[in-house]
C-alpha cells in the first residue's frame, strides 16, 4: 500500500555526496531569493522538473519540486485550472519559502494548497508527509512544517498540490485616493486587498456579472491591470527574530532534522537557528 | 495545586472515556480557569513525575482524550470565555473551552461566522478543533480548521507559555501544532479567524436510484469546475433513520441522496445551482428540490447533523469510521465497505462528506451479542485497507490517536514516522503530553519508558 518512490534521477546521491565532502549545502530553485549566491563557494543542490501526474478532474497535481511554476500553470491553463502563486521561480521554492503573494482568502493560500512533499532530508533517507487526497489528518502535519521551511529542513523533491478551476472573471481596480475601511469591508470576500505606495488595489474573482456589481458598489476605484508590484522574497525580508518563542522549539526542529547543520548554513546563522 | 486535583472514582470513570468504545486510566483530573493554572498543572504534574492529557468535551472518536500512563486531565471546559471579536480584522481570540456552535452565535450579530463545522458543532471546544484539525461539511470550499487559526497560545510541556503565529517564528509552528492531538502541549488561547456569512446561499437535496449513480455525480461536480460549499451523501438505510426522527422532507424512495450547497454572490450561486441539477440529472436524479426558505434550509442541516443521534433507533451501538479516497474511487470503494459489511454480517450506513471523499461508513451492531466486536473490528480494518488500496488515508478528521495508531505503518514508510517523531520530539523531548497516541511503538517514540507498572495500555 506503501507508494512506490518515484524516479528522482540522481538527487539522492548527489545530496548524500555533497553533505559528505562539504560544509555548506546549499537549495535552489532558479535562485531568484540568492540563497546560492550568499555562499558563491558552497556547492548548490536542485530537485528534479517536470510534471508527475495531473488529474484535472481530482483538482490535484504531483511535480517534481524543481519545476518552474510558468510551466506548471501553462499546462493547468489548458484545461481552465490554476496554482495561485505568483508566477516565478519554482513551486519548490515557492513552497519553501511560503510565496503566497497577496491572497486574502484563506482557501487560496498556499499552506492550505499543498497536500503531500517528498523530501530528500539531511542524512539521504526520504521521507513524505501528508498525502494524495484533499482532507487528511493522518499524524502530525510535517506538510505545514515543510512550507516556509527555507530549506533548513530538507530539500523537497517531489509535492501535490490542489488546483483550482480559473473563475470565469478577474479584475483588479485601484484607488489612488484614501478609501474608507467600509467601502473594503462591505465587498464580498475579495481575492486581494493591498495598499502600495499609497496606492489601494484590489482583486475582485468569480462570475462575470457578480465581479461586475462588486466593482459598481466601489466609488473612486477605476479598472488597472494586474499590478506588478510583487517582488520576490529577497532573503533581507527574513530578519525578523523570534521573540516570544522559546528558541527551543526551532532549534530542536533543525537539530532533529539536520543534524549537521549543513543545508542552507548561513539562513540558520541569519535565523539564530546555528547552534 | 493537589487540593484542586480530583481524584473521585465517578470523575474518573466520566474522564477516563470520550467518544470512542475506549476506557482510560486517569491519575486525576483538574478543571483550570486560566492559563496560568494550567501552566501550574503542567508544572504539578512534571514534579510528580506524571504526564498529563487536554481534554475538550471529549467527543473524539479516535480515542485521542482517553488518558493512558496514569495521566493528570487538565480538564478545559471551564476556560469558555470568548475574549475578544475584532470585526475590522474579522479574528476573535477565544479560550479552549469554548464550544464550537457558540462561538458562530455569538459572532452572528456581525454577519460573521467560525467556518469549521464538524456535526458534534453543539457540544465540541474550539481546543478539540484545533487538536485533531477538524473538519465539518463547510469545509469543502473553506478548509479545514487549520485554515482559520491566526494564532495560538500555547502551554508546552516543558510548562513555558508562548505564542505561535506568523510572526514569531520562522517555521510555521502553528501548522504543525493544529492536529497534534494533544501531544505538542495545551493551547490556552486561540485566535480565530472569522468568515463572512454568505449574503446568497443555495442547498439543494437530490435523489439517486443507486449509490453508484450518486457518487459519479459527486465526481462530476467536482470535475465540473464548480465548488460547492458543501456536498454530502446520505445513503438510504440513514436517510430512512433521518427522516422517522426529524422529518426534514427527504427522499424516502431514493438509494442516495446528496446535499449540494452553494453559497457568494447571486450569480454565481445561481448559475451554481443551474450547473448542479444539469449535471445530475445527467447522471440520473430520481428528485431534485432546492430549499426555499432559510427554515427548511436549516432542517436539511438538521436531517444531516443529527444522523448519529437517529441511529441509537436503530441498533444500540455504532462504530463510526473515518478514511478519505480520492473522489473518483467513491463508487468502488462504498461497494467494497458493503460487501465488507455483508461478509462480517454486520449492518452499514453511510452519511459523509463525499465532495472531499471523506467517507464515514456506520458499522451498526449490538454488543451484548457474543463474538461481535471481534467482526466490528475485523471490518474497520478492512474498511481502512480498501481505502488505502484507493490510494486514499487513514484519517480525513477524527485523527489517529489509539484507534488508528496501529495502522500508522499502512500508510508511512518507519523513515516518514521517525521524522514525525523528530517533530513531537521539538516540542515533548520527555513524551508527557498525551503519550502513547498517533505514532506506533517502536517508531522512535520514547514514551513507553514512562508508563507507570499495571497501567492500561
Ligand atoms: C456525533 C459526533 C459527530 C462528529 N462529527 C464530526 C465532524 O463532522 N467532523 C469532525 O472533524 N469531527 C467530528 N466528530 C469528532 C469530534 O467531535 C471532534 O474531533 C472535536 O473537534 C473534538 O473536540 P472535543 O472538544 O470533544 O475534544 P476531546 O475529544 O476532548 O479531545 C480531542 C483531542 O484533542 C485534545 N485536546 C482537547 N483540547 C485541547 C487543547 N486545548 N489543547 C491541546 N489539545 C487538546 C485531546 O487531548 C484529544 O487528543 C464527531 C464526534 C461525534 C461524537
Amino acid at each position: 500500500m506503501l507508494r512506490q518512490p518515484v524516479n528522482l534521477g540522481s538527487v539522492v546521491d548527489d545530496l548524500q555526496y555533497q553533505m559528505a565532502n562539504s560544509d555548506v549545502v546549499n537549495i535552489v530553485g532558479t535562485n531568484s531569493t540568492g540563497v546560492a549566491s550568499s555562499s558563491p563557494d558552497a556547492c548548490a543542490l536542485k530537485a528534479p522538473s517536470g510534471i508527475i501526474s495531473y488529474e484535472p478532474d481530482e483538482l490535484m497535481v504531483s511535480i517534481f519540486a524543481g519545476t518552474s511554476m510558468s510551466e506548471i500553470n501553462f499546462e493547468l491553463q489548458r484545461v481552465r485550472q490554476r496554482i495561485v502563486i505568483p508566477e516565478w521561480g519554482t513551486i519548490g521554492g515557492a513552497i519553501a519559502t511560503c510565496r503566497n503573494g497577496l491572497r486574502e482568502s484563506h482557501h487560496q493560500t498556499l499552506p492550505n494548497n499543498v497536500l503531500q512533499c517528498t523530501v530528500v532530508a539531511a542524512d539521504g533517507s526520504l521521507f513524505q508527509g501528508g498525502g494524495q487526497v484533499v482532507k487528511n489528518v493522518s499524524g502530525f502535519d510535517l506538510v505545514k512544517l515543510l512550507v516556509g521551511s527555507w530549506g533548513l529542513l530538507g530539500l523537497i523533491v517531489e509535492v501535490t498540490m490542489r488546483t483550482e478551476p480559473i473563475p470565469q472573471a478577474s479584475q483588479w481596480v485601484q484607488s489612488p485616493e484614501p478609501v474608507a475601511s467600509e467601502q473594503i469591508s462591505n465587498l464580498y470576500r475579495p481575492a486581494v486587498v493591498t495598499r502600495v505606495d499609497g496606492v489601494m488595489y484590489v482583486l475582485l474573482e468569480g462570475h462575470k456579472l457578480d465581479v461586475e456589481q462588486e466593482i459598481s458598489h466601489l466609488h473612486g476605484f477605476a479598472l488597472c491591470e494586474s499590478p506588478n508590484f510583487i517582488h520576490s522574497t529577497s532573503l533581507t525580508n527574513l530578519h525578523r527574530l523570534s521573540q516570544d518563542l522559546p528558541h527551543s522549539i526551532e532549534w530542536d526542529i533543525r537539530k532533529q532534522f539536520d543534524p549537521t547543520n549543513k543545508l542552507n548554513r548561513h539562513i540558520a546563522i541569519q535565523r539564530n537557528l546555528f547552534t | 495545586m493537589s487540593g484542586v486535583v480530583h481524584t473521585s472514582t465517578a470523575e474518573l470513570f466520566l474522564v477516563g472515556q470520550d467518544a470512542s468504545n475506549m476506557m482510560g486510566n486517569p491519575a486525576g483530573v483538574c478543571y483550570p480557569t486560566s492559563t496560568a493554572e494550567v501552566q501550574e498543572a503542567v508544572r504539578w504534574a512534571r514534579s510528580k513525575g506524571m504526564a498529563f492529557i487536554a481534554r475538550g468535551a471529549g467527543t473524539g472518536l479516535a480515542g485521542g482524550a482517553i488518558p493512558t500512563a496514569g495521566s493528570l486531565v487538565i480538564c478545559l471546559t471551564k476556560m469558555n470565555n470568548i475574549r475578544s471579536v475584532d470585526v475590522h480584522r474579522r479574528a476573535a481570540w477565544v479560550e479552549p473551552g469554548v464550544l464550537n456552535a457558540d462561538l458562530s452565535r455569538h459572532t452572528s450579530r456581525h454577519g460573521l461566522h467560525f467556518a469549521p463545522d464538524p456535526s458534534s458543532q453543539q457540544s465540541c471546544t474550539i481546543g478539540g478543533n484545533v487538536a485533531n484539525n477538524s473538519g465539518g461539511p463547510h469545509c469543502l470550499s473553506e478548509g479545514v480548521t487549520s485554515a482559520h487559526i491566526l494564532a495560538l497560545e500555547v502551554v508546552l510541556p516543558s510548562g513555558e507559555v508562548c505564542i505561535l503565529d506568523a510572526e514569531n517564528s520562522l517555521f510555521d509552528l502553528r501548522g504543525a501544532f493544529i492536529g497534534s492531538e494533544g501531544m505538542f502541549g495545551i493551547a490556552t488561547a486561540i485566535e480565530v479567524r472569522l468568515v463572512q456569512n454568505p449574503p446568497h446561499v443555495s442547498t439543494m437535496v437530490v435523489g439517486f436510484a443507486s449509490v453508484h449513480e450518486g457518487a459519479m455525480a459527486v465526481s462530476a461536480i467536482i470535475a465540473s469546475g464548480i465548488i460547492p460549499s458543501a456536498l454530502e451523501m446520505m445513503d438510504a438505510p440513514i436517510t430512512r433513520a433521518v427522516e422517522e426522527y426529524v422529518h426534514a422532507g427527504f427522499p424516502l424512495d431514493a438509494a442516495a441522496m446528496l446535499i449540494v450547497e452553494i453559497d457568494g454572490l447571486e450569480h454565481s450561486v445561481s448559475d451554481g445551482t443551474r450547473q448542479v441539477k444539469d449535471i445530475v440529472l445527467r447522471f440520473g436524479a430520481t428528485s431534485f428540490k432546492v430549499a426555499q426558505s432559510a427554515a427548511e434550509r436549516a432542517l436539511i442541516w438538521k436531517g444531516r447533523k443529527t444522523a448519529f443521534g437517529a441511529i441509537a433507533r436503530i441498533q444500540p451501538n455504532y462504530y463510526l469510521h473515518d478514511t478519505v479516497v480520492p473522489r473518483k474511487k467513491l463508487a468502488e470503494v462504498l461497494s467494497q465497505v458493503s460487501a465488507i459489511a455483508t461478509e462480517e454480517q454486520l449492518q452499514v450506513m453511510n452519511v459523509f462528506h463525499a465532495g472531499d471523499g471523506n467517507l464515514h461508513p456506520i458499522l451498526m451492531f449490538d454488543k451484548r451479542v457474543e463474538g461481535v466486536m471481534d467482526r466490528v473490528h475485523r471490518a474497520g480494518s478492512e474498511i481502512v485497507r480498501v481505502s488505502l488500496e484507493a490510494g486514499g488515508v487513514l484519517s480525513g478528521e477524527h485523527g489517529i490517536g489509539l484507534e488508528k495508531r496501529d495502522f500508522m505503518r499502512w500508510m508511512f514508510t518507519e523513515n516518514d514516522l521517525l521524522f514525525q517523531q523528530k517533530l513531537r520530539a521539538a516540542f515533548d523531548p520527555e513524551g508527557i503530553s498525551n503519550p502513547h497516541k498517533v505514532l506506533p511503538r517502536g517508531s522512535g517514540c520514547a514514551d513507553a519508558s514512562s508508563i507507570p507498572p499495571g497501567s492500561w495500555m
